[in-house]
């Protein structure tokens, strides 16, 4: 597949379990599964609009195990964007994205410009470990943004990607693609066909 | 609004787009050591930076003091607070952690708890105290759920854990107490004597016995007790200290040269015996061997360990621990030092499932050896059932009898205990397979398709597991 140009890779970072393809799955298709399934890598496209026209976003969701470091290196090196999604249940798994951010910042030198959110995953449990301010505190030290979310009850879901678009300064993109609401199952057909011949 | 999903390899055929996605992923993942190396502390690359430091480093941020100028400054005058304490041990004996909210006040060289504010008025004696001249102080995340928790480790091996809710008051009191220690331990003209927390770091052979009883004779013998320990002084503390000190500078400089030239060749050392093969990293013929079993202790001792606490735990043998404490639990297995997989230090569940993990991964040769690996995909490709066990179970049986039996142990392990409580760890057999898979087997050449082998290092775990009693005449 020649690259496209005018695809904006988007990758999800995170521990094991935190919820990465819960809250990718929730964007993408709007559902929610209880399965408990570890991923290996998935990659997910929507059609966004990008400066006018479209693009396509493309979500990897990788996985929460340390045991691939080439992948996570490559899936840096690609990414435009990086979510990095920890649950509030667990405080051992935002100490994981430590080493992550490291290596983010290691591979893309300077992250200033770089769209980063940092996710407080399961924000519906109540068994919190996490407490908002300290995730706020961890997105100021690393001068990135920061949102809680909830996969499971849908909350802020869309927020965040639309979020995280809207931290990329270089474009101007929406998850809205205008005045094509309406016609959008056609299209979506017209894609999906055009997109198989690739 | 249109997404394509591409599904864990499973699906790779179905869309011209996505193999192609997948091979490129797999061209520079392919080199299989990068991914044991990166799990080992090499001396080329900086070390990670410990979880434990980042707190101090924001407090570093916060307060104008500074880790080196903190040398030179003059000790923080008695202030008086109310911190939470612990004491965890005392001298080499573990104490149970109960927390008590004490009047904490620090001196020069001491720090004080009191029960009330009033007990040190009244100059009533105090429940504990801390000397500091020679302690070591480091945030701790570990030992305790609570946040902005330190360690102070005093010169005679007992240990105690500070908290208090306020971040702020904490980075104060944690840097007040360093700068106090640091000044203590040179007015006392001792050092040092280990950083609590920064074993893991470590280079892999600091503990070696030669190395050990060498640093005994050439330089001043700190009186702490375990030879792990005494190399980090060496390492680490002393040599900034002295440097801080020209008096002395030269001095160490010859001692240490004259350590380094004296210390026996890694060659040597193996020829008298004094370096063992390590645990992690030896191949389970050899290890097998050693101990004179046919499954590795340490693959004996964790199971134990799961099956005894962690079979309720959510997403077992998913969910990663932290890898610094995985590092830690590695160097006491290489070192083969009583290891009491109980202490709370290895509390957490999924440093163990980690550490066994990650033992297989940095096998030599996997627990499905490369001469097998072929046959087994060849066999799990079988359409009837009956025959696919069948020729699963032949290739088993063919295995030396260290993997066959280290197999054997560990997937009725995974059958017996971790699928029977897999509605409370919420452990599927997929799941398990799509961790253990890449775990277990991978071919010797990464020629073939990543992608592909993946598929069916997955398939053939999965089979295995759930034809387990079969394959293994249960």
């Amino acid at each position: 597949m020649p690259e496209q140009s005018n695809d904006y890779r988007v990758v999800v970072f995170g521990a094991g379990g935190v919820g990465k393809s819960s809250l990718v799955l929730r964007f993408v298709k709007g559902t929610f599964r209880d399965t408990y399934i570890p991923t290996v890598e998935d990659t997910y496209r929507q059609v966004i609009s990008c400066d006018k026209s479209v693009c396509t976003l493309q979500i990897t969701d990788t996985t929460g195990s340390h045991q691939f470091p080439a992948m996570q290196r490559l899936s840096i090196s690609k990414g435009h964007a990086f979510i990095l999604v920890y649950s509030i249940t667990s405080k051992q798994s935002l100490e994981e994205l430590k080493p992550i951010y490291q290596q983010v910042l290691a591979i893309k030198g300077n992250v200033e410009a770089i769209p980063i959110m940092l996710v407080g995953n399961k924000s519906d449990e109540t068994q919190r470990e996490v407490e908002t301010k300290d995730g706020e505190a961890q997105a100021n030290q690393w001068k990135c943004a920061f949102m809680e979310t909830s996969a499971k009850t849908n909350h802020n879901v869309t927020e965040l990607f639309q979020e995280l678009l809207n931290l990329d300064k270089k474009r101007n993109m929406s998850l809205n693609i205008d005045g094509k609401r309406s016609g959008k199952q056609s299209r979506a057909e017209r894609l999906k066909g055009k997109c198989s011949v690739m | 609004v249109v997404f394509f999903r591409i599904t864990n390899l499973q699906n790779v055929n179905k869309q011209q787009g996505s193999v192609q996605l997948r091979v490129k992923s797999s061209q520079s993942s392919g080199d299989r050591s990068s991914q044991s190396k990166s799990m080992v502390l090499q001396d080329s690359e900086p070390p990670p930076a410990p979880i434990s430091r980042h707190r101090r480093n924001q407090s570093q941020h916060n307060v104008i003091m500074g880790g080196g100028a903190a040398l030179f400054e003059p000790p923080v005058k008695v202030k008086g607070e109310h911190l939470n304490m612990a004491k965890i041990s005392d001298g080499r004996k573990k104490q149970r952690k109960n927390w008590t909210l004490t009047w904490t006040v620090l001196t020069s060289d001491q720090l004080l708890f009191y029960k009330d504010k009033q007990q040190q008025t009244a100059l009533k004696p105090t429940i504990d105290e801390i000397h500091l001249s020679g302690a070591v102080i480091d945030w701790n995340s570990e030992k305790s759920s609570r946040k902005n928790v330190f360690q102070i480790t005093t010169n005679t091996g007992s240990e105690y854990l500070m908290q208090t809710d306020s971040v702020s008051t904490a980075n104060k009191w944690y840097d007040a107490i360093r700068q106090n220690i640091s000044s203590a331990t040179k007015a006392a003209g001792g050092r040092p004597l280990w950083r609590s927390n920064s074993t893991e770091y470590l280079p892999r052979h600091s503990s070696l016995p030669g190395y050990g009883s060498g640093s005994a004779t050439t330089s001043p013998k700190p009186h702490n007790q375990a030879h792990r320990r005494s190399i980090n002084v060496f390492g680490g503390s002393k040599l900034k200290h002295s440097s801080s000190d020209s008096a002395d500078k030269n001095g160490v400089k010859n001692r240490l040269k004259k350590f380094i030239s004296r210390r026996p060749s890694m060659k040597t050392l193996q020829e008298k015996g004094l370096i063992k093969d390590r645990v992690f990293g030896c191949h389970l013929l050899t290890l097998c061997e050693r101990e004179g079993t046919s499954v590795p202790k340490f693959v004996q001792i964790c199971l134990d360990a799961v099956e005894k606490r962690g079979l309720e735990v959510d997403g077992i043998y998913r969910v990663s621990g932290n890898l610094a404490t995985i590092q830690k639990l590695r160097f006491i297995v290489d070192e083969e030092e009583d290891l009491d997989l109980d202490q709370s230090q290895w509390e957490d569940i999924h440093v163990i499932t980690g550490a066994l993990k990650m033992f297989f991964r940095e096998l030599p040769e996997p627990l499905f050896p490369f001469k097998f690996f072929q046959q087994f995909v060849e066999a799990i490709k079988i359409k009837d059932p009956k025959q696919k066990v069948h020729a699963v179970k032949k290739l088993v049986q063919q295995l030396p009898k260290p993997n066959r039996d280290t197999m054997k142990l560990l997937f009725n392990h995974l059958h017996r205990y971790i699928l029977a409580y897999s509605r409370k760890n919420l452990m599927s057999t997929q799941g398990i397979s799509i961790v253990f898979g890449p775990t277990l087997m991978w071919p010797e050449l990464d020629a073939g398709n990543m992608a592909v082998n993946m598929v069916y290092q997955n398939q053939i775990v999965e089979f295995i597991l759930i034809e387990n009693s079969e394959i293994f005449s249960l």
